[in-house]
């Protein structure tokens, strides 16, 4: 067999997941899975594991990337190593003073999140630079002296370097690493400039001590993979998922691994973009529903919002931390299958964020479970079908079912049925207002989005969030299940510059404007050339971030990369305006200014080109399976169609109810819903015509 | 002066009796909608606004009232104006001749101190809502502008409200949605920073617009009369939450102890009280016993202190809640007309929120004298504001900026304070000082936690931090800093915390000692020295655990001389 297949492999806390794609003689998407157990320290052992269950040799593997949980794992468990900071005099305490604020606005016990690094291996060197990068106070490389002598006597394994101002003109913090490089070889030196041009002291501090903190672990890890690899005959390139929807080379990301920290999500949503380029439909809410968390993102014009604000465990009690590193934009927020759901003191009913995980999981797996969850009341409402639960690898215990529902029932004094309907429209609500806050909390009208669901319970819940939130459409990828896979092996080689920069509006400002894009520009086709991409293969893709004057946000205005003259700065100010009031809805006649730059540097590394599904002209009735009574929660109780989702083909088409029952994922199909399947298998549900 | 008769407020409206046929899931449903309407709000508000002192310090608050101004939904900003909208959008609609005058489109401003419990730079823009024609309530924001042409871009020394600003008395800046330019100009000529003021004002018309569609939306989704089973039962649930909590406090009547410094024009202390008398599911905080109404800016009109009152409940009492109507209920507050918690005009109000803010760290005394266990000790005890302006060298530009800064909290059972803003203003956050260098003349040469400075005890207080700035150009400052002559308490045993100082340094290294002072000179090359307060400590100090102690002088937050004073258990 020739190295054809594309293979997305994906390392999470207890499994590691493989899936494969190739396209058949008949040009019909062919997609296997496998799961093993994750096999930590030494993750590749999982990696080969797994592809030896599948029966895919590393020789046969013509593209393989590559997904992984190492990185947030070890920052959530704290298993990096110990880490140094090394920043300005004065401010060692950034980290500890952070922005001062109280996310839990009403806890008078408000316990901050602890530094990763301890307060006294946080040491200061003199020196200052000015906003504008120019040296205010003269660098005086002798001091680390001191510095080193203290970090060693306590065992640092790895050291962070952050300077004031050093985004404006890193040449300080460059003289410290490479200095630190030389004189404490045995320990990994990163820099905050390495990671982001951004300003931000805080932000870029914690940054880059969180990087330093995984990075020799993330390091040993990606090297591991890659011999165990090459050792088994892959002669290609190891692509490795990041947080901002592309891969990047494996060298690149154990340099830096921060940028991994979010890959999870990631690949779901660039999937999104990618069907719905496909499938002509260039403005998605993309909705991921797993087994304990739902995630959304939206995609404006066939492109994913990427963001340097991301924060690592942020919650409504505690701030967490910030990585100021490249991540889609995306709101996370615990309601998944095994949300569990429960009574407050006050007769309410919530649902999660606690989950009942993989084990004991739902009470319906019969493994001891006893507290309802979303599954569990989508088995009660008959919306899962009991026989066919997990496509028929699990038989439903539906007496644990009940009696976990009655409790809860009792406890809110109504009846079985009531309380599983209770239990979708709490979980439906809670997922609503995560996709508010990608959408309408950002100027967006959700009327305008069509909604692409995937992940084990996209399918169950997307028509009626879509309802209620007037999307006129609902698409379900053809394998929702693994859909995050398939937005991997779709991914491009990618890298996100954002650099800040201020400038005024006055007569300079082309040829400024000008300088900074030329020298990211150049940045970045360095870095590329270095991974044999040529000029030509990649796209750059330039966005200036403006602001009307002393404003604190701004717009992503897009501009050619290439010469700036007076004119385009005419232009790009009028764009400017009108993005603005289209926002906003008015302007104002205030000077703009230009606060940075954010440039999107791509290459095609490979796409799987996707061909329409053969359609033998089996007739509808062949694909339906029986009927039976489906409770809609907010819609009734019906008499539904049930479908096999493997014996539909491309333009069948029949109207809910229904249900379609795909071995991965059920499709919940309200009363009204026009359903069409189209070329390339992905379900399409057009709402209620009436009420959009 | 005349002695006046005390006056008991309500904190909120009384409940209509139970609603029988509501739906508990819709009430939920219809709860996080009008959050998540409040929090579109304010995100339009911060992503719009110009001036650092909304978008970064959020001195705003927004929310959504019912037409009988009920309280429906509020986003985290800044609680102490959060609990003032009521009586804003009130004295706003008053003013313009009552409902009857109302339409669609209109936005109304208005800034009289003694209608909104504020200075007058916290300006309301009150914005009604209709659906199918009919009034349904209303959408506010109450934000601080950064100028409106007091005597000094911030005073600590009015001695009458006239001197403290314009004031806009309830007027329409946009009627059936067509912006009067007439009241615009005005507004613009009446501030230092006119460029800030458009962009805010802007800023805050798009908020209350953006706050009103999500609301209206939620109304008519569900339709008027589910909508108000579903609020009704909302506020009795809010009611049932803080009733349940003052039900396990014992009755008693329970006395907590404040003091300002002074008040900005006479130099000496001033001592108040706040007594909470608790009786079953009710909790009255009675104010009446306040010093008389100062000759300087240290007044706090009603609107503000029963916004206190609402704060220091909801938060102690609320169950981390968003509070809305009902979390009110439960609450009586007393005052007497002519002291410092309910002045007469034209007393002076500019730092209204000085006592306000440290009123909710009195009643937290007094609840401490009933359940130590409920209430952290004493923080810094102030917002520690500095407020700066002048005239840019290079262009000619008149510029402003101000910001609280973070003090120690106090500690309470069972944990040890932090170092954040007070808690008056959670939800603000600390400008970078990459952002702040570029924005003003002067460079941060020092931000760091002060040492010795947490109070000590089983748990110790958070650690106040030291500020240098040094500044690059010629400026003006005004620093509003209390609770600098009376250190932050402890409780149970544990000890006091550094209090907090602030003081000009000129280029010649005189020192001007003057935490609350109007337009102080800080030249080029001077330097503006911010010492915030420590918390105070909870718990015998022997207490503490040896190795907490050998953790706190190896994170060098004590140094060894105090841990020997204060806790020799880990020397023995």
């Amino acid at each position: 067999m020739a190295a054809s297949l594309r293979v997305a492999t994906d390392v999470g806390g207890t499994f590691t997941d493989l899936v494969t794609f190739s396209i058949d003689a008949d040009g019909r998407q062919v997609i296997r899975t496998a799961k093993a157990d994750t096999t930590p320290p030494n993750f590749e052992r999982g990696v080969l594991d797994v592809m030896a269950k599948a029966g895919v040799a590393p020789s046969d593997v013509a593209f393989f990337a590559h997904g992984t949980t190492v990185v947030i794992n070890a920052l959530t468990e704290r298993r990096g190593v110990k880490t140094g900071l090394v920043t300005t005099r004065g401010f060692r305490d950034i980290l500890e003073i952070a922005r001062g604020n109280r996310p839990d606005f009403f806890n008078l016990a408000y316990d901050k999140p602890e530094p990763f690094v301890p307060r006294h291996l946080r040491l200061e060197i003199g020196g200052r630079m000015t906003y504008r990068g120019q040296e205010s106070e003269a660098l005086d490389l002798s001091e680390l002296d001191a510095i080193i002598a203290g970090f060693r006597a306590h065992g640092v394994e790895a050291i962070a370097v952050c300077l004031l101002h050093a985004y404006a003109n890193p040449a300080h913090e460059q003289a410290v690493a490479e200095q630190l490089r030389v004189l404490m070889p045995e320990a990994s030196v990163v820099a905050s400039h390495q990671i982001t041009r951004e300003w931000r002291e805080y932000e870029r501090t914690n940054t880059t001590v969180l990087s330093a903190y995984v990075q020799p672990i993330a390091e040993a890890y990606l090297n591991g993979l890659k011999d165990a690899m090459v050792a088994g005959g892959f002669a290609g390139q190891l692509y490795v998922m990041q947080s901002n929807c592309g891969v990047d080379s494996l060298e690149a990301t154990s340099r830096i691994p921060i940028t991994m920290v979010e890959s999870g999500p990631a690949s779901g949503f660039w999937g999104a973009a990618e069907l719905g380029r496909l499938i002509g439909e260039p403005n998605v809410l993309a909705l991921d529903i797993g087994g304990t968390t739902a995630k959304c993102s939206l995609i404006e014009n066939a492109q994913v919002r990427i963001k340097t604000d991301y924060w690592i465990e942020r919650s409504r009690e505690t701030s967490g931390y910030p990585v100021m590193v490249p991540v889609v934009d995306l709101v996370e927020i615990g309601n998944g299958g095994g949300s569990i759901a429960w009574v407050d003191e006050y007769t309410r009913l919530h649902v999660g964020p606690r989950s009942a995980g993989a084990m004991p999981g739902p009470a319906s797996y019969g493994r001891g479970g006893t507290k309802a969850t979303t599954t569990d009341a989508n088995l009660a409402l008959g919306r899962i079908d009991p026989n066919y639960f997990c496509g028929g690898t699990i038989t439903a215990d539906m007496t644990a079912v009940n009696t976990s529902l009655d409790e809860l029932a009792q406890k809110l004094g109504v009846d079985r049925i009531e309380a599983a309907r209770g239990i979708v429209r709490i979980a439906n609500n809670n997922m609503v207002n995560a996709l508010k806050l990608v959408s309408l909390n950002r100027g967006y009208d959700p009327r305008d989005f069509t909604l692409v669901a995937f992940g084990g319970g996209g399918a169950m819940h997307a028509v009626a969030l879509a309802t209620e939130l007037g999307c006129p459409k609902v698409v379900i990828p053809r394998g929702a299940s693994v859909f995050s896979a398939w937005g991997m092996v779709m991914s491009d080689l990618r890298r996100d510059y954002f650099v800040t920069r201020l400038i005024g509006g006055g007569e300079t400002a082309p040829a400024e404007i000008s300088a900074l894009v030329a020298e990211v520009a150049a940045n970045a086709r360095q870095q590329f050339a270095a991974e044999n991409v040529s000029a030509d293969q990649l796209k750059l893709v330039a966005l200036l971030k403006c602001r009307y004057q002393n404003q604190e946000h701004s717009v992503e205005v897009d501009v050619t990369v290439g010469s700036f003259d007076a004119a385009a700065h005419a232009a790009l100010t009028a764009k400017f305006h009108d993005m603005y009031e289209r926002e906003y809805t008015y302007r104002l006649d205030a000077p703009v200014e230009v606060v940075g730059l954010h440039m999107v540097a791509s290459a095609e590394v490979g796409k799987l080109e996707l061909g329409k599904l053969p359609v033998t002209g089996a007739l509808l009735a062949s694909a339906v399976k029986g009927r039976r009574q489906v409770d809609y929660a907010t819609d009734g109780v019906h008499d539904a169609t049930i479908y096999d989702s493997e014996k539909l083909e491309p333009g069948m088409s029949f109207t809910g109810p229904a249900i379609i029952e795909d071995p991965g994922t059920t499709i919940v199909i309200h009363p009204g819903n026009a359903v069409a399947i189209d070329p390339y298998g992905n379900t399409i549900i057009t709402l209620r015509a009436g009420e959009n | 002066m005349l002695k006046h008769d005390i006056v008991v407020h309500k904190a909120g409206k009384a409940s209509a009796g139970p609603v029988a046929d509501a739906d508990p899931i819709t009430t939920e449903v219809v709860r996080h909608a009008l959050n998540s309407a409040a929090n579109q709000m304010k995100r339009a508000l911060v992503r719009t606004a110009f001036s650092p002192v909304i978008y970064e310090v959020l001195d705003f608050a927004v929310a959504i009232y019912d037409r009988d101004l009920r309280l429906l939904a509020q986003a985290p900003s800044l609680p102490m104006f959060m609990g003032t909208l009521n009586f804003c959008v009130d004295e706003a609609v008053k003013a313009v001749g009552g409902v009857d005058n109302l339409h669609d489109g209109d936005i109304i401003i208005y800034n009289w101190p003694y209608g909104t419990g504020s200075h007058p730079q916290d300006l309301a823009v009150v914005m009604p809502a209709f659906s199918k024609g009919e009034l349904i309530g209303y959408s506010c924001i109450k934000g601080h502008w950064l100028d409106i042409a007091g005597k000094d871009p911030y005073c600590t020394d009015t001695v009458d409200v006239y001197q403290e600003g314009t004031i806009y008395p309830g007027v329409k800046i946009v009627s059936r949605g067509v912006m009067n330019d007439e009241i615009y100009r005005i507004i613009l000529a009446n501030s230092r920073v006119p460029k800030m003021i458009a962009g805010d004002l802007n800023a805050e018309i798009v908020g209350v617009r953006t706050g009103n569609a999500a609301f209206i939306e939620v109304v008519e989704r569900f339709g008027l009369e589910e909508f108000t089973k579903a609020v009704e039962q909302m506020f009795d649930h809010g009611e049932r939450v803080v009733r349940s909590y003052f039900e396990k406090i014992p009755d008693g009547r329970y006395v907590g102890q404040g003091m300002m410094d002074d008040n900005g024009i006479e130099g000496k202390l001033i001592p108040f009280e706040v007594v909470v008398e608790v009786s079953g599911g009710n909790v009255r905080l009675d104010f009446s016993n306040s010093p008389d109404q100062q000759v300087g800016p240290v007044n706090c009109p009603v609107p503000s202190t029963i916004s206190t009152s609402r704060v220091a409940i909801s938060m102690l009492a609320g169950m981390g809640e968003a509070p809305n109507e009902g979390h009110f209920r439960a609450i009586e507050v007393v005052t007497r007309p002519g002291t410092m918690f309910h002045p007469l005009p034209p007393a002076p109000c500019f730092l209204y929120g000085w006592p306000a803010l440290q009123a909710i760290e009195v009643v937290y005394n007094a609840i401490s004298k009933a359940v130590p266990t409920a209430v952290p000790a004493m923080s810094g005890g102030c917002i520690a504001s500095l407020v700066h302006w002048g005239t840019r060298e290079a262009t000619g530009e008149p510029w402003a900026d101000g910001a609280p800064h973070p003090v120690g909290q106090g500690a309470w059972k069972g944990g040890d304070g932090g170092t954040m803003l007070h808690i008056a203003e959670s939800a603000t956050r600390f400008s970078p000082v990459e952002v702040w260098e570029s924005r003003n003349p002067w460079v941060v040469e020092k931000m760091e936690l002060a040492t010795d400075s947490c109070g000590p005890g089983e748990y110790r207080g958070g650690p106040g931090v030291d500020f240098h700035f040094r500044m690059l150009e010629d400026t003006y400052v005004t620093t509003a800093v209390e609770r600098t002559k009376t250190p932050p308490w402890g409780l149970e045993g544990g000890g006091t915390g550094r209090p907090n100082g602030a003081a000009v340094i000129t280029p010649t290294g005189e020192v001007i000692d003057k935490p609350k002072a109007t337009r102080l000179s800080a030249q080029k090359g001077g330097l503006i020295r911010l010492n915030t307060g420590g918390g105070g400590g909870y718990g015998d100090p022997k207490l503490r655990s040896v190795e907490a102690v050998q953790k706190d002088l190896k994170a060098g937050y004590i140094t060894e001389a105090f841990a020997r004073a204060h806790y020799p258990q880990a020397f023995e």
